[in-house]
């Protein structure tokens, strides 16, 4: 560092910043406090709320599903009700719907197998429904609802 | 880290700064509000910082240029030069004797160039190192050296040239 420099900083040193006026740290914290509150929409209290709502109900969701399936599979076993499969119902009835149409080609035959095909899905589904249904009925005869 | 804390450490040197920065003390009050209102915003990214003096001035400039941004005005017009002196001169004391001391010195670093002048203002007043100007302003150590040099060759010309 050179002569004049350091000459500089010492005539420098002979300077002090001036003290902001009595009361300036009071009254500049209360008003950036006061505007913090009105920037806080989510103040610590409620982010804690809606964590614990959100635990809940996650907590609520799976605890039910595990219920309904462990109920559906009670009570299959104890009305012995056994669900037949879509491929299982294809695969037994297929042989008896080509001996039913001789007279069709191989090429006629596949789109009456593939609407057949649907046909018999749709049905399933249906009976599943009405499985179901008649399942609930049941749960709430045997409850006595 | 607390509010309170915080204005203890940096508070009156953050107003300071504000003050010639902005050259009105009305101004640097505002903006030192919205500099806390930030730096309690960033809160959570406190543990992250290394160098806490450096960032919270960091803040603080960035926020003074928005400032003068806002007003379009990005430095203070060299023509103010007298309007600036008279808040430099208020914002600092002194145990010398002589008033005129106070008010040439005042002249003088309103007469800087707005970057020598911050570099001045920053090491002697708010007592940073340069290395720690250098991470405030976003410059390199050197460039900060040299417009601390630049900037005192400049202010003792001035002075001398006041005296003459």
């Amino acid at each position: 560092m050179t002569d004049p420099e350091k000459e500089m900083e010492s005539y420098l040193s002979r300077f002090k910043r001036r003290l902001p006026p009595p009361g300036f740290k009071e009254q500049l914290l209360s008003r950036v406090e006061e505007r913090r509150k009105l920037e806080q929409v989510m103040t610590p209290a409620k982010w804690k709320i809606a964590c614990t709502c959100l635990v809940l109900a996650v907590i609520f969701l799976a605890a039910n599903v595990f219920i309904v399936r462990n109920e559906k599979q009670h009570l299959s076993a104890l009305l012995n009700i056994n669900q037949a499969t879509e491929s299982g119902i294809v695969e037994e009835s297929l042989p008896s719907l080509l001996a039913d149409i001789p007279e069709l080609t191989g090429l006629e035959k596949y789109p009456q197998i593939l609407k057949w095909q649907s046909r018999e899905k749709a049905e399933s589904r249906n009976q599943k429904v009405e499985d179901y249904l008649n399942l609930l009925n049941i749960k709430e005869e045997y409850n006595g609802i | 880290m607390k509010l309170e804390e915080l204005y203890d450490r940096y508070g009156e040197r953050l107003h300071h700064y504000l003050t010639i920065k902005l050259a009105s003390a009305e101004d640097a009050e505002d903006i030192l509000q919205e500099v806390f209102l930030r730096l309690a915003r960033y809160s959570i990214r406190w543990k992250l910082i290394k160098n806490e003096e450096p960032y919270v001035f960091r803040v603080a400039r960035n926020e003074a240029n928005r400032f003068l941004k806002r007003k379009h005005q990005n430095q203070i017009n060299p023509e103010n030069a007298p309007a600036l002196a008279r808040v430099i001169n208020e914002s600092l004391v002194t145990d010398c004797p002589d008033r005129s001391d106070k008010e040439s010195l005042s002249l003088a670093l309103a007469k800087l160039p707005e970057e020598q002048r911050e570099v001045v203002v920053l090491k002697f007043f708010e007592e940073l190192s340069l290395k720690e100007i250098a991470a405030a302003c976003g410059l390199s150590p050197n460039t900060v050296a040299s417009r601390y040099r630049y900037g005192l060759t400049k202010l003792k010309s001035l002075l001398e040239a006041r005296d003459d």
